[in-house]
C-alpha cells in the first residue's frame, strides 16, 4: 500500500502543477576545501520521499555562481524533499526540507568538497576490539572511529591494473567467515576483495563509526589472532572475554579490566602507525566436538588395526600358515 | 543433523580404514575371520557413507542453512531441482560423491568378481576401500560437507547461474562415477603386480569395468561439451581447458587401456604396456582432482585455492612411482608371448592405436602443464590455444581412424584373408569415391576430405567384416546368417560399434571446427537479415524481471530457402544477487549443421546485438556418445555359451592356454 501511495506522489507530481504547487527551493552550492566558501557549479538532484526511500525527482546545473532553483513544488506536510549536490561523481546530501502553505519557499547552501585521490588523510581515532572465544569459534566485533582532518574528500586511487578504487581495506584475518555490519548501510559498501574486505565509499571531511563483527573458525586450542592496523591509529583497546586470563598474551600493554570474566589490552603510544599489527595470543581454547572426535576415530582405526595384528600374530604361533592367496 | 553427518563420516573414516587393512592382511595370510571382518568394515563405510550423502542432500532439497556447506552453494530462491545439483558443485561435496561412489564401486566389484578371481579379488578390493579411506580422510580432516555454519543464516550465497542447467545434474556425478569405475582395473592391476598372478580373470574383470568406466566418463566428458555448447554461449563446446583435458586423459589414456588387455588376451603382448596404462589411468583421475581442487588454473571448473589438490599429487606421484617399481620387480614375468605375426596382424593396428592414444594424452598432459610451470620459470603466463593441440590431435587422430578401417578386416596372429584384402581395396575405393563427394560438395580443407574418406572407409570395413562372417555360417539358413553372425560375434561388433561411433565423433569434430560461419548484427523489431542461406526476422526484443533475474531475450523467425519458418529465442539474465550474467542461446539442430544464435546484448532499447553462427555436423558429434554407449552396453552382455563359436574363428589365446601349448 505504501508503494501505490508513493507511485501516486511521484505521478502526481510529475504529472504538472498542482494546485497547491506553489513551492521553491532555492539555494547555492558552495565550495567549502577552500579556506572560505566559494560558489561553484554542481549537478543538484532533488529527491522526493516515497516509501521510505528518496527517489531523484529533478536534477539540474548549478549556474557559474552556484545558483540553483526548483520551481512549482508540491507543498504540503506529505512531501517531503531533499536536496544534494554531485562533484566528482560524489554526492553530497543537503537538508531535508518539507514546504507548508505558511512556508512555501526554501534556501539552502549545499557545501562540496575537492576530490583527492592521494594522500589518504583517513585517521583511526579510536579503535575497541572485543574477541569473545566459542567453542569451534572466535567472535570478534571491531568499533572503528574513522576520522578525515582534512578539507577534502578522499576517494582513492584506482587500482594500477584498473577498476574500483578502494578507500578503505580492513586488515581483519583472510578466514573470517562472515562479517555482519551493525548498519545496513555499511553492509551494502563493502565488499570482498582478494580475501579483504574493501569499500569505495568516498570519505568526506569528518567522523564516521563502523562496527561490524566477523566469525573465525578455530580447530585448535591455541590460536594466535593478528591484525594489522589500516590506518594510524590512537586509542586502540583490545578486550578478551574469557575466564582463563592467563591463557591470554598481546602486545599491548595490560590494564586492570573493568568487569570480571575480561582482559583489557590498551595501547599507550598516543599514535601506531597504519600496518602496525595487533597480535593476541590465546591459549586453552574451547574447541567443537569434531574436534575431539576425528583424533578418537584415528586411535579407534589403530586399535582396531592393533587388536587384528595381535591377534593373527598369535593364531600364527598356534596354527600353521596357511597358503598365501588361498581361498580362506 | 550436522552432527549426525559427521559422526556419519567418521563410521565410513573407521569402516574404510579397517576394510582396507583387513582385506589386505586376510589375502595375505589367508584368514577368513579377518576377510570377514573386512567385508562389514567395508559395509559399515558404505553405510556411513549413504548416511552422510543422505543427509547433506536433505539438507540441500529443504535449505537448511545451518550447513556451511548449504549455506555457500544454494539460497531461498535457488529451484529445488537445482538444489541438488548443489551437492556436487563444491569441493566438499564433491569429495562425498566420489567417496561415495568409490565405496558403492568396490562393493560392487567384490559381490560381482566371481570366484575365478579368488586370488586376486580381496586384494583388490582392499586396494579400492584404500582409496576410499583416502578420500573420506580428506573430507574429516580438510573439507568437511557437514560443518556447521557459525553464523545463523537465513539464505546462503546461492549457486552460480552457469552451473543452473539441466546438464549439471548429470555431468558431475557421471564423470565422478567415471573416475571411481576406473578405480577397478588399477585395483586389479595393483593386486596382479603385488600377487605376481596375471591370470585370465584378471583380464576378463579388468576389461569389463574399464569398458564400462570408459563409458561412463567419456558420457560424462560429452555432457559437458553439451553444456558448454549451450550454457556458456561462446560458440563451441571444447576449449581446451586445463580441468577439460583432466577428464580426457584418463579417458584417452582408458581407451588404450581397453586396446591392451585385447591385445594381451588375443596374441599375449603388451603386457607391461597395459599394466602401465592401468596405473597411469587412475593416476591421471586423480591428476584430474589435483587441477580442480589445488587452484593453480582459475577455471569454471576449478574450486577455491586449497591444500587438498597437492594431496591427490601426492597420491598420483605415489601411484606412478609405486607401478613403475612394481612393473620393474615383476618385469620378467611380463616378457611377450610371441612377436607380432606381421603388419597387417590385428595386434600390430592395436599396437599403433595404443601408441596414437598415449601420444594423444601425452600431448594433453603436456599442454596442461605447460602453463603452470612456465609461469614458474618464464614469469608470464602462456596461454595454449587449439592450434597447440592440433598439431597432434590431427595426425593422431588420422592414425586412429586409419586403423579403424583396417581392423575389421585383420585377424589376430595373422594376415588379412585374400577376401579381406580384396575388402580392404574396396573400402580404399569407398573412401576415395567420399572424399570426391565431399569435394564436389565443395569441401576443400585436407582434413576434411581426409576425415571423409576414412569415415567411408570404416563404414564399408564393418559392413565387408560382417559379410565375410555371415559367409562362414554354411549351416545356418542364408537370410540367418548375417544375424546369426552378429549374435555369435557380439562383443566384436559392439566393439566395432564403438569404432564407428569414434568415426561420427571425427565428422561431428571436424565439421564443427573448420566449417564454422559466423555473423554479428544488430536487429530491432521488425529487422530482416539474409545470411547463408537463412532469413532472419527479429519479432521482438524483450525484457522482464524476475525476482532474482532480469531477463533479455530476443524472438527470431528464422526460415531457410522456403522451407516452413520456425521460432528461436536466444536470451540473457542479470542474475542480481550474484551480480552475473548468463547467456542462453538458442539453437536448432539438424543432422548437417546447427543453427545457433547468440544474444550479445541491448545497443539500445530494442535493438538487440546478436551472433549466429552456422555450425555443421554437430548431431554427429552428440550422436557418437550415444552410439559407443550402445556399443559398450552390448558388449558388456554375458559371454557366449562355449561351443557356439564361428567356424574358423580362433579361440582366444589367454595366457594360461598359451602356457600350457608351451608345455
Amino acid at each position: 500500500m505504501g508503494m501505490v501511495q508513493a507511485l501516486l506522489v511521484i505521478g502526481a507530481v510529475l504529472s504538472g502543477p498542482l494546485p497547491g504547487s506553489n513551492g521553491t527551493i532555492r539555494g547555492t552550492v558552495v565550495n567549502r576545501s577552500a579556506t572560505r566558501p566559494v560558489p561553484c557549479q554542481a549537478t543538484v538532484v532533488l529527491r522526493i520521499e516515497s516509501g521510505g526511500q528518496f527517489v531523484p525527482l529533478r536534477q539540474l546545473e548549478s549556474d557559474s555562481q552556484g545558483r540553483f532553483r526548483f520551481d512549482r513544488l508540491p507543498v504540503g506536510a506529505i512531501y517531503r524533499y531533499l536536496v544534494g549536490a554531485n562533484r566528482d561523481e560524489v554526492h553530497y546530501p543537503g537538508p531535508r526540507i518539507v514546504l507548508t502553505d505558511g512556508r512555501p519557499e526554501a534556501e539552502v547552501e549545499l557545501g562540496v568538497r575537492d576530490a583527492v585521490a592521494r594522500p589518504n588523510p583517513l585517521l583511526i581515532r579510536s579503535l575497541e576490539i572485543v574477541i569473545v572465544p566459542e567453542p569451534g569459534a572466535l567472535r570478534v566485533s571491531e568499533s572503528l572511529r574513522i576520522e578525515n582532518p582534512s578539507s577534502t574528500c578522499y576517494v582513492g586511487e584506482p587500482p594500477p591494473g584498473g577498476g574500483t578504487p578502494v578507500t578503505l581495506a580492513l586488515g581483519i584475518p583472510a578466514d573470517f567467515e562472515r562479517t555482519t555490519f551493525e548498519k545496513e548501510f555499511y553492509g551494502r559498501r563493502f565488499a570482498v576483495a582478494d580475501g579483504k574486505v574493501v569499500t569505495s565509499l568516498p570519505w568526506p571531511p569528518g567522523r564516521r563509526e563502523l562496527r561490524y563483527t566477523y566469525v573465525l573458525r578455530n580447530d585448535h586450542a591455541y590460536r594466535c589472532w593478528e591484525r594489522p592496523l589500516d590506518l594510524p591509529c590512537s586509542h586502540v583497546r583490545v578486550r578478551v572475554r574469557t575466564s582463563k586470563p592467563n591463557d591470554v598474551r598481546c602486545n599491548l600493554p595490560w590494564l586492570p579490566a573493568e568487569c570480571d570474566g575480561e582482559i583489557l589490552f590498551q595501547s599507550d603510544d598516543p599514535i601506531l602507525p597504519a600496518g602496525h599489527v595487533l597480535r593476541v595470543e590465546l591459549g586453552r581454547l574451547p574447541l567443537g566436538w569434531m574436534d575431539y572426535a576425528r583424533p578418537a576415530a584415528l586411535l579407534s582405526l589403530i586399535g582396531l588395526i592393533a587388536a587384528t595384528s595381535c591377534v593373527l600374530v598369535r593364531r600364527r604361533h598356534t596354527h600353521p600358515k596357511p597358503v598365501r592367496g588361498s581361498k580362506p | 543433523m550436522t552432527t549426525l553427518g559427521q559422526l556419519c563420516l567418521l563410521i565410513a573414516l573407521v569402516g574404510s580404514g579397517y576394510a582396507a587393512f583387513a582385506c589386505i592382511v586376510g589375502w595375505r595370510g589367508g584368514h577368513g575371520a579377518v576377510l570377514k571382518g573386512g567385508l562389514a568394515a567395508a559395509w559399515a563405510a558404505l553405510a556411513g557413507l549413504c548416511g552422510a550423502a543422505v543427509i547433506l542432500a536433505h539438507a540441500l532439497l529443504i535449505k537448511d542453512f545451518r550447513f556451511d556447506y548449504v549455506a555457500r552453494y544454494s539460497d531461498a530462491l535457488l529451484p529445488v531441482h537445482y538444489s541438488l545439483s548443489a551437492f556436487w558443485v563444491g569441493q566438499e561435496g564433491s569429495l562425498l560423491l566420489w567417496a561415495w561412489l568409490v565405496a558403492l564401486v568396490a562393493i560392487s566389484y567384490r559381490f560381482t568378481a566371481g570366484k575365478q578371481a579368488d586370488g586376486l579379488r580381496e586384494l583388490a578390493f582392499g586396494v579400492l576401500m584404500a582409496y576410499a579411506c583416502f578420500l573420506v580422510a580428506i573430507m574429516v580432516f580438510a573439507a568437511d560437507p557437514m560443518r556447521p555454519g557459525l553464523t545463523a543464516r537465513t539464505s546462503g550465497e546461492g549457486l552460480s547461474p552457469l552451473l543452473q542447467h539441466p546438464a549439471m545434474l548429470v555431468h558431475p556425478p557421471i564423470v565422478f562415477l567415471g573416475y571411481s569405475l576406473w578405480g577397478v582395473p588399477f585395483a586389479l592391476a595393483v593386486a596382479c603386480l603385488v600377487s605376481g598372478r596375471f591370470e585370465a580373470a584378471w583380464l576378463r574383470q579388468a576389461r569389463a569395468w574399464a569398458l564400462v568406466a570408459w563409458a561412463v566418463l567419456g558420457g560424462g566428458i560429452l555432457w559437458g561439451a553439451e553444456w558448454a555448447y549451450e550454457e556458456l554461449g561462446w560458440g563451441g563446446y571444447w576449449s581446451w581447458d586445463p580441468v577439460e583435458n583432466g577428464s580426457l586423459m584418463p579417458w584417452l589414456a582408458g581407451t588404450a587401456l581397453i586396446h591392451g588387455l585385447l591385445a594381451w588376451q588375443h596374441s599375449g603382448g603388451l603386457k607391461k604396456t597395459t599394466l602401465g596404462l592401468a596405473v597411469a589411468t587412475f593416476a591421471l583421475c586423480n591428476f584430474a582432482a589435483f587441477l580442480t581442487r589445488s587452484g593453480i588454473f582459475s577455471s569454471l571448473h576449478a574450486f577455491s585455492r586449497s591444500p587438498i589438490g597437492w594431496m591427490f599429487l601426492a597420491l598420483m606421484l605415489f601411484l606412478v612411482i609405486g607401478g613403475a617399481a612394481l612393473l620393474l620387480a615383476r618385469r620378467s614375468r611380463l616378457a611377450a608371448e610371441r612377436p607380432i605375426a606381421g603388419l597387417w596382424s590385428r595386434e600390430a593396428l592395436v599396437r599403433l592405436g595404443v601408441l596414437a592414444l598415449v601420444l594423444l594424452a601425452a600431448v594433453t598432459l603436456a599442454g596442461t602443464l605447460v602453463v603452470p610451470v612456465a609461469s614458474i620459470l618464464c614469469g608470464p603466463r602462456i596461454v595454449l590455444g587449439a592450434g597447440f593441440y592440433n598439431c597432434a590431435l590431427i595426425p593422431a587422430g588420422f592414425v586412429l581412424l586409419a586403423a579403424m578401417v583396417a581392423t575389421p578386416l585383420c585377424r589376430w596372429r595373422g594376415s588379412p584373408t585374400a577376401a579381406g584384402k580384396q575388402w580392404l581395396t574396396a573400402a580404399a575405393g569407398a573412401g576415395g569415391i567420399a572424399a570426391a563427394t565431399a569435394f564436389l560438395r565443395g569441401a576443400r580443407h585436407p582434413v576434411t576430405l581426409a576425415v571423409a574418406g576414412l569415415a567411408a572407409s570404416a563404414a564399408v570395413a564393418t559392413v565387408a567384416a560382417w559379410i565375410l562372417d555371415a559367409r562362414r555360417l554354411s549351416s545356418a539358413r542364408p537370410w540367418l546368417r548375417p544375424l546369426r553372425a552378429l549374435a555369435l560375434r557380439r562383443r566384436q561388433y559392439a566393439a566395432l560399434g564403438i569404432h564407428l561411433g569414434f568415426v561420427a565423433l571425427a565428422i561431428g569434430v571436424t565439421g564443427s571446427s573448420l566449417a564454422v560461419r559466423s555473423h554479428d548484427a544488430t536487429l530491432a523489431q521488425g529487422d530482416v537479415l539474409h545470411w547463408a542461406g537463412y532469413s532472419i526476422r527479429c519479432l521482438a526484443v524483450r525484457a522482464r524481471d524476475l525476482p532474482d533475474r532480469s531477463i533479455l531475450a530476443a524472438e527470431l523467425e528464422v526460415s531457410e530457402g522456403g522451407a516452413t519458418p520456425y521460432q528461436v529465442t536466444p536470451s540473457r539474465a542479470w542474475h542480481r544477487p550474484l551480480n552475473q550474467w548468463t547467456t542462453r542461446v538458442a539453437i536448432r539442430s539438424r543432422w548437417d549443421g546447427d543453427f545457433y544464435a547468440i544474444l550479445r546484448g541491448e545497443v539500445e532499447p530494442g535493438k538487440a546485438d546478436l551472433t549466429f553462427q552456422d555450425n555443421p555436423m554437430m548431431r554427429w558429434l552428440w550422436a557418437s556418445g550415444w552410439i559407443a554407449a550402445a556399443g559398450a552396453a552390448i558388449g558388456l552382455g554375458p559371454a557366449r555359451r562355449r561351443g557356439r563359436r564361428l567356424p574358423e574363428a580362433r579361440p582366444a589365446l589367454l595366457p594360461h592356454a598359451a602356457r600350457s601349448n608351451r608345455h
